[in-house]
């Protein structure tokens, strides 16, 4: 089936696309990669009257260093992150997190903004975000503001992200330098949703103590979670397998996953206790290495 | 014997056309004036349609033509057994059945018609088993099956089981009480979808001579056009199929399936109607492979001597039948396997439900029947501790054997191919922890059939291949150009192919299935490259005053033996001022002398603790023949291989009360490369053959043996068996914790 009927809108400037925002209000929908807004236009899901294509607004793709940071335009395609040095040096989970997306094809498309303004319980880079702690900058009439990825999910497929407000940049802070991190994923085939993802950052103190700890989860409730209580139980204390396997029992008791063709909601509960037990022992490994290299 | 052009990798004709977009399919047919089809079909699994309404669509915008039930009463279709009705008679029979047609000048407008229609149903009870339809008492979905045109056997009684078949051997009680141990199990399997890109789609005008002009991306295209004589009553001369590229077949692409309802609407409107599936629709109402459920009994002495084997298969037909070649899915008859015993009882039934209408796809019954049959051969095996390799070695047919269906071949090489397969894959070699290895063999022959073809020598210089076959995409045309180029001979890249459409008085052709492209096409192509050679020779002996037993071909020229004088063939068309055209109607229609074995070695590795299996590497042994096309009949076999990963672990249209859960390929999910281990193949060679080369079939054997080879390692990894399909990581991982 073809979208229902839209008119199709191509601001140049931001503030051209925050006006078309206020204009059109809830019958708007930006149009960024629309590796999934097109196929849900297709089926119906979706019927925007009008469709804002930001394509044509200049710098909202770049990947920059800067201050401590490393900044991505909205707009960045998932192909760009995969291959980008500097990610891959700074927070390779997010490189591992972009390359675990659909094909090639979808690669080449879809965005990171997109990505993260869909909200699908069981996109990728939910997790990663909220393991590294990373800062939403969106733009509206009202002016400028930084959204914290806690604070950025609020339920299934929806964000805190106002109608006339845009996602503009996505800040991700240098993890420590003796930290390192891992995204992994379980999926029923290749660049499926995720059954059960888990995203973990870990820095490693001088005595080998946990000094820093980020834990992003997807897949385990309507919106990807902070894990708090994992993120707590690890920090401060040398990570033994025994804590590990006491991480994967707090997720799994917390998990409310919703219940779909991937999987039942009390198998998606283990899946995500073993593939977070799994990242945490990984990002463990990565960040001794990274100590004794 | 030695060629020098067939049994070489020459790249496929059609690749650079299909890569460019310069390749015509049928939705790039368009006529002028041509109105878009759109149907709206029905949200329930089984109800009564009392009212219809189409007084606002017919005053819709753009709307030329609005048909219903009422306006298509009486005509049944299918491809040779008849019972689907064009549109829904007053009563729906699955969710998606077609219920109303709009024809309008834009596809908005026609979608924005379907929306105007007021349909009003009163639900009946629906059955959604194939075992539950079968009980006493359960509703008969077609009571009037008995009227249906092709039905093979009228049934005594009203039964929703319309094709039943049973072979037997020996006295099966008997068999059973003399074996020392008898192991029973029951498999369920998935419907899957062929996921073609191309989805159902056609362009169908009433020309001005009334004649009834259709495009359409169908393998058979002369058993497009006898179906539309058969259901419309209309003379099968005044139907002509056009030739068009056809976008992945699969098995998919030989029914009837949009053209009926186009044909109604075309002549209500008097223009040229189109109508391209959506992918939604290939999902919820394509004809997918048949969800089945297969019950197998076996008797084996101590030393492992197969005895008794029983299997009864339920193929839960959906709605309709007529979207199969035949009424019977032979295919699934074959995984009574390729194994010996005194006594057996296979019966086959297809059973009618209110699920989508089950269709035809690569191999059609042998994935399902060869994952029930392949795996009980591990549980019995195992069952009596021994390994499954030696097992089947004990059991399987030598020469002289028959299968328990009643097979009877030459040359078997069940237990060579089966060794290969096992040497190649290091399938004694020691396993890591949570690794196992898994066996499973298939076994099918090159299909039969007829066609038509024309070589034709041009004074010009060309070369001309006239085919009746519409390629599906397996490289049919180029084997067409191997055999021409070989036998006449010259380049094959000179050589043109021209399709032969239904109007052009060629016989009846059984178009592209069953295997059977390389042993028909090639018959013919050789036919008639060896007549058009006689010719040339007489043409030579007409102008040139040399006898034929005198006179040799060398490349494109004609020697003369004794004078050592050539004379180019174009020359001498040239001087006849006539082209000359080889010909051959090869009727190819027996039953092959020769089948061939696949055997599969799955080496996996299952995560304990989610269950997610990792398929580590599969080789594939194939019994063959002459091979035309190394890289096509590699293709084949890679082809093959991963379609069986995707049924194996992957693939399944979810139904839940009558209502299919996946609309699109973002949940329809198949493989792809990453999901692809290392593939090893091992051909095992041999002389025997159909055909002027000896060749074997390859296209379909590849897929059957994947499924239950991967559900055999699993087992030897981690220790539990996986008797429905797909196998998926949530099963295993409650497998393992029930133990």
């Amino acid at each position: 089936m073809y979208p229902a009927v839209f008119e199709y809108l191509k601001p140049s400037s931001i503030s051209e696309a925050i006006t078309l925002l206020q204009q059109h209000g809830e019958d708007a929908k930006l149009l960024a990669g629309g590796q999934s807004l097109v196929p849900m236009m297709k089926l119906r899901i979706a019927r925007p009257r009008y469709l804002i294509d930001i394509h044509r607004i200049s710098d909202l793709n770049y990947i920059r260093e800067q201050a401590g940071q490393i900044r991505c335009g909205a707009m960045t395609r998932h192909v760009q992150i995969e291959e980008s040095e500097l990610i891959r040096d700074r927070v390779p989970m997010l490189c591992e997190a972009a390359s675990a997306i659909g094909d090639a094809q979808v690669r080449n498309r879809g965005t990171l903004g997109g990505g993260l303004v869909e909200a699908d319980p069981s996109g990728d880079y939910g997790a990663v975000v909220l393991a590294l702690n990373a800062q939403m900058k969106c733009i509206s009439p009202r002016g400028e503001r930084v959204i914290p990825a806690a604070d950025f999910f609020t339920f299934a497929y929806t964000t805190a992200l106002e109608s006339d407000e845009i996602l503009t940049e996505v800040i991700f802070p240098f993890p420590d330098s003796n930290s390192a991190g891992v995204y992994l994923k379980l999926e029923r085939v290749a660049g499926d949703f995720a059954i059960a993802g888990a995203a973990v950052q870990i820095g490693l103190g001088q005595n080998g103590v946990c000094s820093t700890v980020g834990v992003g989860v997807t897949g385990a409730a309507t919106i990807p979670q902070k894990a708090v209580s994992v993120e707590s139980l690890l920090q401060g204390k040398k990570i033994t397998p025994q804590l590990i396997d006491e991480a994967g029992r707090l997720i799994q008791e917390g998990a409310e996953p919703i219940e779909d063709t991937r999987g039942s909601a009390s198998y998606k509960k283990k899946a995500l206790s073993a593939i977070l037990r799994r990242a945490i022992a990984e990002s463990l490994r990565r960040a001794e290495a990274k100590r004794s290299s | 014997m030695s060629y020098q052009i067939v049994g070489q990798s020459i790249p496929r004709t059609d690749n650079t056309g299909k890569v460019t977009g310069d390749t015509r399919y049928t939705s790039d047919v368009l006529l002028p004036g041509t109105l878009w089809a759109k149907t709206l079909r029905s949200p329930y699994a089984h109800a009564q349609i009392t009212r219809i309404d189409t007084s606002r669509a017919e005053k819709a915008p753009g709307v030329r033509a609005v048909l219903t039930g009422a306006d298509a009463r009486g005509i049944l279709y299918g491809r040779r057994y008849r019972d689907i009705t064009v549109l829904a008679q007053d009563r729906v029979r699955f969710m998606g059945e077609r219920v109303a047609a709009v024809a309008a000048d834009t596809l908005e407008e026609a979608e924005e018609a379907l929306e105007l229609i007021e349909v009003n149903y009163q639900e009946l009870p629906a059955v959604l088993d194939p075992v539950a339809a079968l009980q006493e008492g359960a509703p008969i979905i077609h009571p009037d099956v008995n009227s249906y045109p092709g039905l093979p056997k009228p049934l005594e009684s009203p039964s929703n089981a319309f094709v039943r078949d049973v072979w037997t051997r020996g006295d099966i009680a008997e068999g059973f009480a003399r074996s020392d141990l008898v192991v029973e199990n029951t498999f369920t399997v998935p419907r899957v979808h062929q996921a073609f890109l191309e989805p159902h789609c056609c362009l169908v005008w009433i020309d001005d001579q009334n004649r009834v002009q259709m495009w359409s991306p169908n393998k058979v295209p002369h058993g497009l056009k006898e179906s539309m004589s058969a259901a419309f009553a209309i003379p099968a001369e005044r139907i002509r199929v056009n030739p068009v590229a056809i976008g992945g077949d699969f098995g998919g692409k030989g029914a009837p399936v949009d053209e009926p309802i186009c044909y109604l609407l075309a002549l209500r409107s008097g223009r040229p109607v189109k109508m391209v599936m959506e992918y939604r629709e290939e999902f919820v109402a394509g004809a997918p492979r048949h969800a089945a459920l297969l019950q197998l009994k076996t008797g084996v002495k101590k030393d492992g001597t197969i005895v008794a084997h029983e299997m009864d298969a339920y193929l839960d037909s959906g709605a309709y039948g007529g979207f199969r070649p035949g009424a019977v899915v032979g295919g699934i008859a074959h995984a009574g396997g390729c194994y010996r015993a005194q006594h057996a009882r296979i019966s086959v039934s297809r059973v009618y439900t209110n699920n989508i209408p089950g269709g035809q796809m690569r191999a059609p019954g042998e994935p399902q029947g060869f994952f029930a049959a392949e795996s009980h051969m591990d549980c019995v095996a195992r069952k009596l501790g021994m390994d499954p390799l030696d097992f089947r070695l004990k059991n399987l047919i030598e020469e002289g054997e028959s299968t328990l269906t009643g097979g009877h071949y030459r040359a078997i090489k069940a237990k060579e191919t089966l060794k290969a397969a096992a040497k190649a894959a290091g399938y004694d070699t020691p396993k890591a922890r949570n690794v196992g290895r898994g066996i499973a063999m298939g076994y099918r022959g090159p299909g039969a059939g007829n066609t038509s073809l024309k070589i034709a020598l041009n004074p010009d210089g060309s070369v001309v291949i006239q085919t009746s076959l519409f390629e599906q995409g397996t490289g049919t045309y180029t084997t067409l150009r191997q055999i021409a180029a070989e036998e006449l001979p010259c380049d094959p890249d000179e050589i043109q192919i021209e399709i032969l459409d239904t109007d052009a008085g060629v016989a009846f052709d059984s178009g592209i299935g069953g295997s059977r492209g390389t042993r028909v096409a090639s018959g013919a192509a050789f036919q008639a490259a060896r007549a058009a050679k006689e010719e040339l020779l007489g043409l030579a002996e007409k102008l040139l005053g040399w006898p034929k037993t005198e006179t040799v071909f060398m490349g494109r020229d004609l020697i003369h033996k004794k004078t050592r004088k050539r004379q180019p063939w174009d020359d001498l068309l040239s001087r006849a001022g006539r082209s000359i055209v080889g010909e051959s109607v090869n009727r190819d229609d027996d039953h092959s002398p020769v089948t061939a074995f696949a055997a599969q070695v799955a080496e996996v590795f299952v995560d304990t603790e989610t269950g997610e299996v990792k398929l580590r590497c599969l080789t594939t042994a194939h019994d063959t023949g002459a091979i035309m096309n190394p890289v096509g009949h590699q293709g084949q076999i890679d082809g093959g291989v991963v379609q069986g990963v995707g049924y194996g672990l992957i693939e399944h249209l979810p139904v839940q009360e009558g209502r299919v859960g996946t609309a699109h390929f973002g949940e329809y999910k198949i493989p792809t490369v990453k999901d692809i281990p290392e593939l090893k193949t091992v051909l095992v060679k041999g002389d025997d053959g159909v055909g002027p080369y000896k060749t074997k079939g390859i296209g379909e054997n590849p897929i059957s043996p994947v499924a239950p080879a991967i559900a055999n390692a699993i087992e030897d990894a981690v220790g539990v068996r996986i008797r429905d399909l797909p196998i998926t990581a949530e099963k295993i991982y409650a497998a393992m914790r029930e133990r």
